[in-house]
């Protein structure tokens, strides 16, 4: 027989748990907003997983850094507004009730007008889109560019991925599902990971985006330099396709200056690449059931072009390819590549 | 002899501070062990000690690896994973020699060469994306070599 005392502290755990997962605390703007944005940057930077990485000997958190840009672009984006998203480690305390250890932010022309924690609620981003449609000003014109930067999405639930949470893992499916909560077609979607530009994504994203920044090989975590959104400052309504080329462009000078990796980047427009990516994701497919074993093997992603069948003189349309070949390593000897990466 | 006896004590804690620190986190530890070999090759001059650095480094990681792979308490996800990062490691150890059909790294390419080494290994999800089990007996293992 249960204790009389045992139903209040049950009814008190569920409100707690809740309130855990759906509050956030509203703080107001120092000086108010003015003006209605023009455009909405939204910043999902994973943080939940190992993001140590080395520059010149010094110790550094991935996530910290993106953070610290989005940071740095939200104050000077002053006619669009900005949220930023840091999907840290989820908590729990007494193993039992969520802590709320992510982060949002929200700034309007320029300002930080609110921010707060909460918790996921699935592997994706249900919650960080409630956020979103419940704060921002700008969902209606659609002039929305969305930045992930996180470890490779994959395309199947095959690592876990959260590295706090249990349950279904998070994979490309689930992102571009989710990526439409946040408006009906993205601007420009920019895919900071590592073999995310490979048909199969690329696929998920066609009617979603008109288009994608994405490296088709691995991506060290120092990450894209997306700075040039800021273009939208002095022409809101500039090409999203122009943007993108000037992120792969700047990032491809530094990352190829740089690392002794291969440094891959490709442009995809999308409403070009919508009309074939189909064609190229059949034999994809194949390669991925002949090669199928049982367990996850971490093998390299390798350029789409060399599967047997695969339509080499299509895949080429609406795709701007940035590559610089590894400084050493098997892969030295390839000098150039298709764009597309497969796994 | 007390106060000798307060130094070890002192010491014990500093030490299992540091130990523990490493093991809540192995993934980070492994990627500082690799960062700290980095470091050295850098700052040795000759080349001869620079590639012996880097060869015994490399050495010292794959034998790591097989110690683990061998463990009968390592998911069996971690072992597929685990034999890949080590055929990986064996090609860049090859290519410094100059085995297997590369070329071996020139005397004045040995610093780029580790930097080399370094990005690939802290990019690459194969790092990340091992269990904590693996991760923290590669800790482990490296630690006592």
């Amino acid at each position: 027989m249960k204790s009389v005392h045992t139903y209040p502290i049950l009814l008190l755990l569920i409100v707690a748990g809740i309130s855990a997962c759906t509050s956030v605390k509203p703080i107001t703007a120092e000086v108010p907003p003015s003006g209605t944005p023009e455009y909405s940057l939204i910043f999902m930077i994973h943080g939940d997983a190992n993001y140590v990485f080395h520059e010149e000997g010094n110790q550094k958190y991935a996530d910290q850094e993106a953070l610290q840009n989005a940071f740095d672009i939200a104050l000077e984006a002053t006619k669009g507004e900005v949220f930023i998203f840091h999907q840290e480690p989820e908590n729990r305390i007494l193993g039992l009730l969520p802590k709320k250890d992510r982060f949002y932010y929200h700034y309007q022309n320029g300002i930080l007008v609110d921010h707060g924690k909460y918790s996921p609620i699935d592997a994706g981003f249900d919650q960080e889109a409630a956020i979103y449609q419940a704060k921002a000003q700008t969902k209606t014109n659609e002039n929305q560019y969305f930045f992930y930067f996180g470890h490779e999405i994959p395309v199947t639930d095959s690592a876990v991925y959260h590295t706090s949470l249990s349950g279904p893992s998070f994979n490309a499916h689930e992102f571009s599902n989710d990526l439409s909560k946040f408006g009906e077609i993205i601007k420009l979607t920019v895919l900071s990971t590592c073999n995310n530009g490979n048909p199969a994504m690329i696929r998920l994203l066609a009617d979603k985006t008109e288009a994608v920044v994405a490296s088709p090989t691995e991506l060290h975590l120092s990450y894209l330099d997306v700075d040039s959104i800021l273009k939208l400052e002095t022409d809101p309504n500039q090409s999203p396709l122009t943007i993108a080329e000037q992120i792969a462009t700047t990032s491809f000078d530094r990352l190829s200056t740089t690392m002794y990796t291969p440094v891959s980047i490709s442009v995809y427009d999308l409403t070009l690449v919508s009309e074939y990516v189909d064609e190229l994701y059949k034999p994809y497919q194949q390669y991925l059931e002949q090669t199928k074993t049982e367990g996850f093997i971490a093998a390299e992603s390798f350029d789409c072009s060399t599967i047997p069948g695969y339509p080499k003189e299509i895949s080429s349309k609406g795709v701007k390819v940035f590559y610089s070949p590894a400084k050493f390593g098997k892969t030295a000897r390839d000098k150039s590549h298709s764009g597309w990466g497969c796994k | 002899m007390k106060k000798l006896t307060l130094f070890t004590f002192v010491l014990g804690l500093f030490l299992s501070t540091a130990a523990v620190a490493q093991i809540s986190d192995p993934h980070t530890a492994f990627k500082k062990h690799i960062n700290e070999v980095v470091q050295q090759v850098e700052q040795t001059e000759s080349p001869e000690e620079k590639r012996a650095l880097l060869n015994n480094s490399l050495t010292d990681l794959v034998e790591t690896i097989e110690q683990v792979e061998n463990k009968e308490n390592v998911p069996a996800e971690d072992k597929a994973q685990l034999a890949a990062f080590k055929n990986d490691l064996m090609d860049k150890k090859a290519e410094l020699n100059g085995e297997a059909g590369f070329t071996q790294v020139p005397a004045n390419q040995l610093n780029n060469f580790a930097n080399f080494v370094q990005q690939d290994i802290e990019q690459a999800d194969r790092v990340v994306t091992l269990s904590l089990t693996s991760a923290l007996l590669i800790v482990l293992i490296l630690l006592l070599l």
